[in-house]
């Protein structure tokens, strides 16, 4: 399939929509997937990403790779993935700046690194490999943190900025991520978000965060916080209409619901994109 | 020390904490204080096991509704148990599940029907997602299962979703777990014992002569039935697949 970037604002493919999706009259600027959910597999779930791939651009974004980890990469996994990135006209990978293995047990979670220099030259160079083995450029997201890991010697901004302008990658920019970190921290979300390298945001993604015990979870299962939406028009000030997506991935409302929080953020990129910047 | 050291080490401390054999304090002991506090470093043992739970409570509903109803539930100590028989591997959350049936069927004391239903539920997942073709003729062992069990596993299973209270059935029940070949839905057959004859013949399974002997135009009309319920795959549904005979 030819390849097709992404633009506008999009949401994810998932199985809870796989019914209504195809059928959708609404603005839907490209769907985001999970390559995990396809790989090596077929039947309903398959025909129904073949289907949205005619009709959409697809963002590929991954949750295994373990970028951060120590563990090979799967050449096996890597193979596969790169069939599936053809296969859909994908332009970019884009997975998390954290490590999900260790000596091959999985931990089917986003974990954080201590954040040093180190640390982050040990990402950039997997991103290179990864970039190199994929054939498609690659950019990374920053994640959620519940604690700062022991021995870190840099803000969550400065491991960021030090990774991506190592390895010369994306930024997959997490506001909601963002403003989790903040909250658990103490610290101010504007500052933070500023403070990372937006300039070189090629996507951006907005989710709801629930408050459990005293800290507040990204479980992507609610609306998007306001001042979530509020950090997001910041951003869209200052770097134009980065493609936008909307995550909602537990208690997944009707495919409507859904894109109403498409529509505002729709809406804020026309409203506030600078005026050189490409509006979907 | 070294700081491509620090990150060897950081990773060597981290695995018994994340998987709950060693408590976070043990982590700052060789690693150093974390900033956020040993409870806040301590929270991702707690997530690690959140992800296991739900996994195998997602692969495995009604076989967790059953568990969790019980008092006390079994539950939590089947996810601790099993995860420490079978530490996650791989990419794919579901094949953390994939040796549970075979590991619940150990357990002391758990029901037949009971790993028999946890049998039944990850065969259908299995089925679900299984790659479109291979080289098993009708995908036999990919999107279609042979299965005798002790009880109505498939009629438990419906109950159990449905919120129902558990009963079980005693009935051996042989049932055909698959993928639609057309559809692609999920879907369970009680084969006809012709149809059972049927299927093995067009999969290449050997059967007693006694039963190869039977009349090939009633074995013919077994294979339609298997055909129309999607069984069976057909030449419009797998082009790969041989003509019929």
């Amino acid at each position: 399939m030819d390849a097709r970037d992404i633009t506008g604002v999009g949401i994810g493919l998932r199985r809870e929509h796989y019914a209504d999706i195809v059928q959708c009259t609404r603005a839907l600027d490209f769907l985001e997937i999970v390559p995990e959910n396809y790989l090596d597999k077929g039947g309903w779930p398959l025909q129904r990403l073949e289907a949205c791939a005619q009709r959409w651009p697809l963002a590929v974004h991954g949750v295994s790779m373990s970028i951060g980890g120590p563990d090979p990469f799967d050449t096996r996994h890597l193979a596969a993935l790169r069939r599936l990135l053809d296969r859909v006209g994908a332009t970019r990978y884009t997975d998390h700046l954290c490590y999900a293995q260790l000596g091959g047990v999985a931990f089917f979670d986003l974990l954080p690194l201590p954040w040093t220099s180190a640390a982050a030259r040990h990402c950039a160079e997997r991103i290179l490999r990864l970039q190199d083995a994929l054939g498609y450029p690659v950019a990374v997201e920053n994640i959620t943190d519940y604690a700062r890991m022991p021995g870190a010697s840099l803000d969550e901004a400065g491991f960021v900025r030090e990774v991506v302008e190592r390895a010369d990658c994306g930024l997959l920019l997490d506001v909601a991520n963002v403003y989790v970190n903040a909250c658990n921290h103490g610290q101010d979300p504007f500052a933070t978000l500023l403070a990372l390298p937006i300039e070189r945001a090629v996507q951006i993604h907005l989710a709801g965060s629930v408050v459990e015990d005293g800290r507040r979870i990204d479980n992507h299962g609610t609306a998007v916080p306001e001042p979530v939406w509020a950090m997001y028009r910041a951003v869209v000030e200052r770097v134009g209409a980065v493609p936008t997506l909307i995550e909602w991935d537990n208690a997944i409302p009707p495919l409507d619901r859904v894109l109403d929080e498409a529509d505002r953020a729709r809406a804020i990129q026309r409203a506030c994109a600078p005026r050189t910047a490409a509006v979907a | 020390m070294n700081p491509s050291d620090a990150l060897t080490q950081f990773f060597a401390a981290m695995p018994a904490m994340l998987l709950a054999r060693t408590p976070a304090a043990a982590v700052e002991a060789r690693l150093g204080p974390c900033p956020s506090g040993t409870a806040n470093l301590g929270f991702y043992a707690t997530l690690v096991r959140r992800n296991l739970d739900k996994i195998l409570r997602d692969v495995f509903p009604a076989v967790a509704a059953r568990a969790r109803a019980q008092t006390p539930s079994p539950w939590a100590a089947w996810v601790d148990g099993y995860a420490a028989a079978h530490p996650p591997a791989g990419i794919d959350p579901n094949g953390f599940a994939a040796a549970f049936p075979s590991w619940l069927a150990d357990q002391a004391g758990v029901a037949a029907a009971l790993h028999e239903l946890a049998d039944y539920e990850w065969l259908r997942v299995l089925s679900y997602h299984a790659p479109d073709h291979g080289p098993e003729p009708h995908g036999l062992g990919r999107r279609l299962f042979v299965r005798h069990y002790t009880d109505d596993v498939p009629a438990i299973a419906a109950a159990a979703w449905r919120g129902a209270p558990w009963r079980e059935s005693p009935r051996p029940t042989t049932v055909l777990v698959y993928r639609h070949a057309s559809t692609a839905a999920s879907c369970v057959h009680r084969p006809a014992p012709l149809e059972l004859v049927a299927l093995a013949q067009r999969c290449g399974t050997p059967v007693p002569a006694a039963l190869a002997a039977l009349p090939q135009a009633q074995l013919d009309a077994a294979a339609a039935r298997l055909h129309r319920r999607g069984v069976l795959e057909t030449l419009e549904s797998n082009p790969s697949i041989r003509s019929e005979p």
